[in-house]
């Protein structure tokens, strides 16, 4: 145990904030992205969501470094766009935080997405005929009948977002790198530590990652839970 | 003015709804099975279901038209509707339920409204409780009073009574009646069942496979509703297209036949009072004589042992009112193609009526005549033509 509060004192603790901010910011894009994503694509008919949907999953079913091939392609400062926004708007991703916020929200975004779509599926359509017979605005109806019905769905796919996010590593390795201090996030620097062979050091990471994740499925569970009381045990 | 015209057009698939409802009538039922187009009708006037063509009209408005391209959101129609479900918003508590519908959000003036519409309702201790935690007629009491805060123009009832236990039934409908008394928009109810509708409708509209199959005027007195087969300006509100009852009238003249009878009663000065002034308790005396002798001619081979029965094409009734002599006279014209005479209808009709008449004022005076039934002409058929 002392051996524990020793690594703590002497610890870089930069890894666990650039971890928290990226998960919180990419958290919060996809929020909003995927709830207008899961509310564009109810609307479609059957062919264009299955396409639509399939792309927009992709990220969650293909290896994280896919992403990121991509995403250097699309911002390397050697390529048409990534020079332009370079050049015309002064923006950076590659080894930059912006590139861990971009190749983190890439990879949860499905999370979001699919747990809305899901939440927002199971909700009594009549819920919404009967707000616009009563004259309320559709964006009034998605607001305050829809996402608060939709509520749970919603949470635990923001919190399933945020863990993800959090925990990203492939893409965010190959986009944004390892820049201690700068991009290096916490999963980043439990693999370099384990490759100089400090396992000590990993160790005391990996409990830390293991609580932050396992409060976030505690709070899906609490959240979940409520509306649960009335199954029966079996 | 006819307050509602509905004329709608619509296929999904194999289905093809098909209705027309024209009336002004304020209280409309609509009886049809599952499946039977009866709620995607209501839906259509509520703008939440598509319409492939017709026109929607409301008290002169126009909200649906589709030579016109006019298609107003359902924001925008002022139709109440209150579905199956209830479709109460279950994170909202019932306050804010009834409030969702007005402009302005949670301001003080919404709020006062809103309790008022709730007490209306003696729902006003619930305001805080959310749907989930009331009982199925409370939830009904709040989807009513949420839309009946918005003041519309229309109000729809999708099968209000299906979604309760039948005790609760019961005691819903009296309560229904009670919440929409003094609500002097028109109210249209659909269910599939026919006593619900009767207690419930003036006219009542039967729909099936998508179309309107049967038009029924209810009588307010006895709650039964009867099929209304003859044309008689004052009461036929709607003339279905395809209307099985509609035969053609004026096709061979050869076996056309007609019958005219006539009958008086005689009465109090009081009791011819009461009649004119339509003081009598049960409601408007002639109208409903009126109605009966039209059924009493539809149903003579029923009442008469030896009688056929007859398709009628035609059934008239009218009354002459001699105030001096305070003295009715009822004056019945039956028509039909038939293989036997239609006098034994004229006659039965006219005797109905009285008798109606009769059983409507013999509170006020028992000791009123009937009569002077006769058959005053008769045309067609191998006896040839009768004239009294």
């Amino acid at each position: 145990m002392g051996n524990f509060f020793e690594i703590a004192g002497r610890l870089d603790w930069s890894p666990l904030w650039i971890s928290l901010k990226t998960g919180v910011v990419a958290t919060a894009i996809s929020f909003f992205l995927g709830l207008w994503a899961a509310r564009k694509v109810i609307k479609m008919n059957y062919r264009a969501k299955s396409v639509i949907d399939g792309l927009l999953t992709l990220p969650m079913v293909l290896p994280p470094t896919v992403a990121g091939f991509f995403l250097l392609i699309i911002f390397s400062r050697r390529r048409a766009f990534g020079m332009f926004l370079d050049e015309q708007l002064g923006i950076q991703a590659v080894h930059t935080w912006l590139g861990c916020i971009l190749a983190a929200t890439v990879i949860a975004f499905p999370l979001m997405y699919r747990n809305a779509r899901a939440a927002f599926e199971q909700i009594d359509a009549n819920l919404v005929y009967a707000g616009r017979t009563l004259g309320m605005s559709d964006a009034k109806i998605f607001w305050r009948v829809v996402v608060p019905t939709a509520g749970p769905g919603i949470a635990s796919g923001t919190i399933l977002t945020f863990a993800r996010a959090m925990g990203e590593y492939g893409a965010t390795s190959m986009l944004a790198g390892n820049i201690p201090g700068k991009t290096g996030t916490v999963s980043q620097r439990i693999a370099m530590v384990i490759q100089d062979g400090d396992y000590q050091t990993a160790g005391f990471w990996v409990i830390i990652v293991m609580l932050i994740a396992f409060l976030a499925v505690f709070a899906i569970n609490m959240i979940a839970g409520r509306q649960m009381k009335n199954i029966r045990k079996w | 003015m006819m307050k509602l015209y509905a004329d709608i057009h619509k296929k999904i698939g194999e289905f093809e709804l098909d209705v027309l409802i024209k009336s002004n009538a304020k209280r409309i039922g609509i009886l049809g099975a599952s499946g039977s187009g009866k709620s995607m009708t209501l839906r259509s006037i509520a703008g939440i279901e598509e319409v492939d063509s017709g026109r929607i009209e409301m008290a002169g408005r126009i909200l649906f038209d589709s030579a016109e391209r006019t298609n107003l959101k359902p924001q925008m129609r002022n139709v109440g509707y209150m579905f199956q479900n209830y479709a109460l918003f279950p994170t909202m508590s019932v306050l804010k339920n009834v409030m969702a519908g007005l402009r302005g959000g949670a301001s003080e003036e919404n709020k006062t409204k809103a309790r008022e519409m709730l007490a209306r309702f003696n729902m006003e201790d619930f305001e805080r409780k959310l749907p989930g935690e009331l009982s199925g007629g409370q939830q009904q009491r709040v989807a009513l009073a949420r839309i009946m805060v918005t003041e519309p123009g229309l109000i729809l009832l999708d099968e209000p009574f299906s979604a309760l236990d039948s005790f609760m039934r019961e005691r819903m409908q009296t309560e229904m009646e009670e919440m929409l008394s003094d609500y002097q928009g028109q109210v249209i109810m659909v269910s599939h069942n026919l006593e619900e509708l009767e207690r419930f409708s003036e006219e009542l509209l039967e729909i099936s496979g998508g179309k309107v199959i049967n038009h029924r005027v209810c009588n307010a007195a006895t709650k039964t509703c009867e099929a209304e087969k003859t044309e008689m300006k004052e009461f036929t509100h709607f003339d279905e297209r395809g209307n099985a009852y509609m035969v053609d009238v004026s096709g061979k003249d050869i076996t056309k036949r007609t019958a005219k009878a006539e009958g008086s009663i005689k009465m109090s000065p009081e009791a011819m009072d009461a009649v004119l002034g339509k003081k009598i308790k049960k409601g408007d005396v002639l109208t409903v004589a009126q109605l009966a002798g039209i059924m009493g001619t539809k149903k003579t081979s029923d009442l008469i042992p030896l009688c056929h029965p007859i398709a009628l094409t035609n059934a008239k009734l009218e009354f002459e009112i001699d105030e001096e002599a305070c003295e009715i006279k009822a004056v019945c014209t039956a028509e039909s193609e038939g293989k036997t005479g239609v006098e034994m209808e004229a006659l039965t009709g006219v005797s109905i009526a009285l008798l109606t008449v009769y059983d409507m004022c013999k509170a006020v005076d028992k000791r009123m005549e009937i009569k002077d039934i006769h058959l005053v002409s008769k045309t067609g058929g191998k006896s040839g033509d009768f004239i009294f």
